[in-house]
């Protein structure tokens, strides 16, 4: 199964942990994260959070791990074959 | 030193609706309590230590009842019990470090098999974070993974809130456990704020349109179905709905290690549970069916063994209240998100499948285990299918790990989910005495019995003291083959005889050891003493162990074997046998 490139795009609620809580959902759901950025979100009190991923396994998969997140407001993926 | 943002988020629509605040101070414990009270909490597990202290000093007087086991995990996997019995959150509490490190795996089973559990941790004070204080862990950080979410409390103020939260979000949707992790200063700090109100549930999530339709073409068009239950329709609150639709229908049906209940284990459609250790008649029902109707199940994979073999010739009906589990392990033909009830009740019956039904049924009266083993030995199928016999509507049955566990759900009787706890994602051993506690607790009318393995007993054997601290009258019985029976299985099938560390009979005696917890004590070691047994051991008005030897050869059969399809399982009623 060939490997996929994906680029997340997130926006969470700043709270403590937040970034570690969305990074370990990404790794142990079978992602690799290649580059991430984080910033401040437009909307006070969030961050806008830009992740690109590898997998063998599809990113849609991930995204729907990720809006589960009790911090997450938005995410959306757009995939790119590697 | 600059400020911390809460670990909790508090949503800025929650924002509108802050604490009400009183005149009266009182502590960040005190409101604790409280807010648990608020929440209806009758009962919490526990066990006390340095930096959850001030919480401990605010139960006295509460009204909330303190049930103090022996070992942290007993207060996780009884928290995990109650809340498996009655549908209601499940409360434990425990220091900082060593003691919220031993919450973790009742915490990690509360999470696999979605139980809507809130655990309470202590934390060294807020100054000492970070610092290696005495008894600190990052807590936080180690439950992130088997937690539906997790707060750190930073500010006492937020405490209501977070209560509240974690409640909501324990019960909501899919269930699962929630982490509030309260530093002891927190605890201490005066403050004025006072206990929300619950919150409400939202209404149930209908599905959509355009799916319902697809899945009303898609059993239209099926011409062998099988209904695949899980776990979510007993958490989902969804059995009736799920019964109506089989019986609609007459649709052969096939249940989860955690949905067996879902559909009575007498029922003429039901043929069995599925999977690793399933029935022949219920694994090839679905090797041979069209379409698979997955109701509050996940294809995990001791159900679907080699995953690309299972189910081949079937389309895909996917109902779960869980976004992240369609298409997870495999892809759903038609998903159906949302609540189980409505969607249920909106999904037609097929058309004319007698002549399908009617395979599936005889070959499930083709296929009974039989229950005549040779021998004077006590034969654990049998026993265990006695045992169901004789117990009284609405008993529960709580299972440790292995082989007992699998003997159980093939051969025990269940008219309702909540009557049988099983550890089922983490297999968890030691998981059915603390669980049994739990679901005693939960419902001290009904007879409650855990069935364990001499392996699995002695990982919680502790909370013997609980149980007779309480006079709690669950039955106890310990299989005891004097081995790691499913590891030995194992080995003796799969690693060509070569047994490693799997021998116990070094152990200790098991009726020795109840009375030494004050907990009286049956043996049973031959099979024409089973039934007076039995009936002896479960008409003990209080706590009773009962001590059972059984053939150390004995395996659970029919099997799947690794890496095979569950067509080519081996064993049972027209396979091997041991």
């Amino acid at each position: 199964m060939a490997t996929t490139r994906s680029e997340l795009r997130l926006v969470v609620r700043r709270v403590e942990s937040v970034l570690v809580r969305v990074l370990g959902v990404v790794v142990r759901r079978g992602f690799e994260p290649v580059r991430v950025s984080a910033v401040e979100g437009h909307v006070p009190g969030t961050f806008a959070l830009a992740i690109t991923v590898e997998s063998e396994r599809p990113a849609a998969l991930l995204v729907r791990h990720l809006a589960n997140l009790y911090d997450v407001e938005r995410v959306a993926v757009s995939d790119h074959d590697h | 030193m600059p400020s911390r943002r809460s670990s909790h988020a508090v949503p800025l629509l929650a924002l509108a609706d802050a604490p009400a605040r009183a005149e009266a101070a009182t502590t960040g414990a005190r409101l604790l309590v409280d807010a648990l009270v608020a929440e209806g909490v009758e009962v919490v597990f526990g066990y006390p230590g340095g930096a959850i202290m001030p919480v401990y000093d605010a139960l006295l007087g509460s009204g909330l009842r303190h049930i103090l086991v022996r070992h942290e995990q007993g207060a996780a996997l009884a928290a995990n019990g109650y809340a498996r019995a009655t549908g209601r959150v499940g409360v434990c509490m425990a220091t900082s470090g060593p003691g919220a490190a031993n919450l973790l795996t009742g915490i990690a089973d509360a999470h696999l098999d979605s139980v809507p559990v809130v655990a309470i941790t202590g934390q060294v004070p807020s100054g000492l974070l970070g610092t290696d204080a005495f008894q600190e862990m990052d807590v936080l950080g180690v439950f992130l993974p088997v937690v539906k979410h997790s707060f750190l409390v930073r500010d006492v103020a937020d405490l209501p809130l977070v209560v509240a939260e974690a409640f909501r979000v324990a019960r909501h949707g899919r269930p699962g456990p929630v982490l509030i992790d309260v530093p002891k200063d927190i605890a201490l700090q005066r403050t004025s704020a006072r206990p929300l109100a619950p919150r409400a549930m939202p209404p149930a999530q209908r599905c959509d349109p355009a799916a319902l339709e697809a899945a009303r073409t898609l059993i239209a068009t099926s011409q062998r179905p099988v209904v695949y239950g899980g776990g979510g329709i007993g958490l989902g609150g969804a059995v009736d709905a799920f019964r109506a639709f089989v019986e609609r229908g007459g649709l052969p049906t096939v249940l989860t290690l955690k949905g067996l209940g879902a559909l009575d284990s007498r029922h003429p459609l039901f043929l069995g549970m599925l999977g690793m250790h399933g029935s022949r008649a219920a694994n090839l029902a679905v090797q041979e069916c069209d379409l698979l109707v997955a109701v509050g199940a996940r294809f995990d994979d001791r159900v679907t063994s080699a995953l690309d073999t299972f189910a081949p010739e079937a389309r895909v009906l996917h109902l779960d209240i869980d976004p992240a589990e369609m298409h997870k392990r495999r892809r759903a033909d038609v998903a159906l998100l949302g609540d189980l009830t409505p969607a249920l009740a909106a999904l037609p019956a097929p058309n004319e499948i007698a002549g399908w039904r009617d395979r599936c049924v005889t070959r499930r009266e083709a296929t009974q285990p039989r229950y005549d083993a040779p021998g004077d030995g006590v034969y654990a199928p049998a026993l265990i299918r006695r045992l169901c016999e004789l117990l009284t509507a609405g008993a529960v049955v709580t299972c440790d790990v292995g082989q007992h566990q699998m003997w159980v759900a093939q051969h025990g009787l269940f008219a309702r989910p909540e009557h049988h706890l099983s550890s089922g994602g983490l297999g968890t051993m030691g998981f059915g005495l603390p669980a049994a506690i739990g679901a005693q607790l939960a419902r001290p009318d009904a007879t409650v019995v855990t069935v364990s393995g001499d392996g699995s007993f002695l990982m919680n054997v502790q909370e013997l003291a609980t149980v007779a601290r309480y006079g709690l009258p669950v039955k106890i019985m310990v299989i005891d083959n004097q081995a790691l029976g499913m590891v030995r299985q194992w080995q003796t099938l799969f690693f060509a005889d070569r047994l490693s560390e799997v021998d116990l009979s070094d152990n200790p005696d098991f009726g020795a050891v109840a009375r030494a917890f004050r907990v009286p004590a049956f043996a049973l070691h031959e099979r024409a003493e089973v039934e007076p047994t039995l009936r002896a051991w479960l008409a003990e008005p209080g706590p009773a162990l009962l001590h059972v030897r059984i053939d150390p050869r004995a395996n659970v059969w029919p099997l799947v074997p690794p890496n095979a399809s569950n067509r080519d399982m081996v064993g049972g009623a027209d396979g091997d046998d041991a």
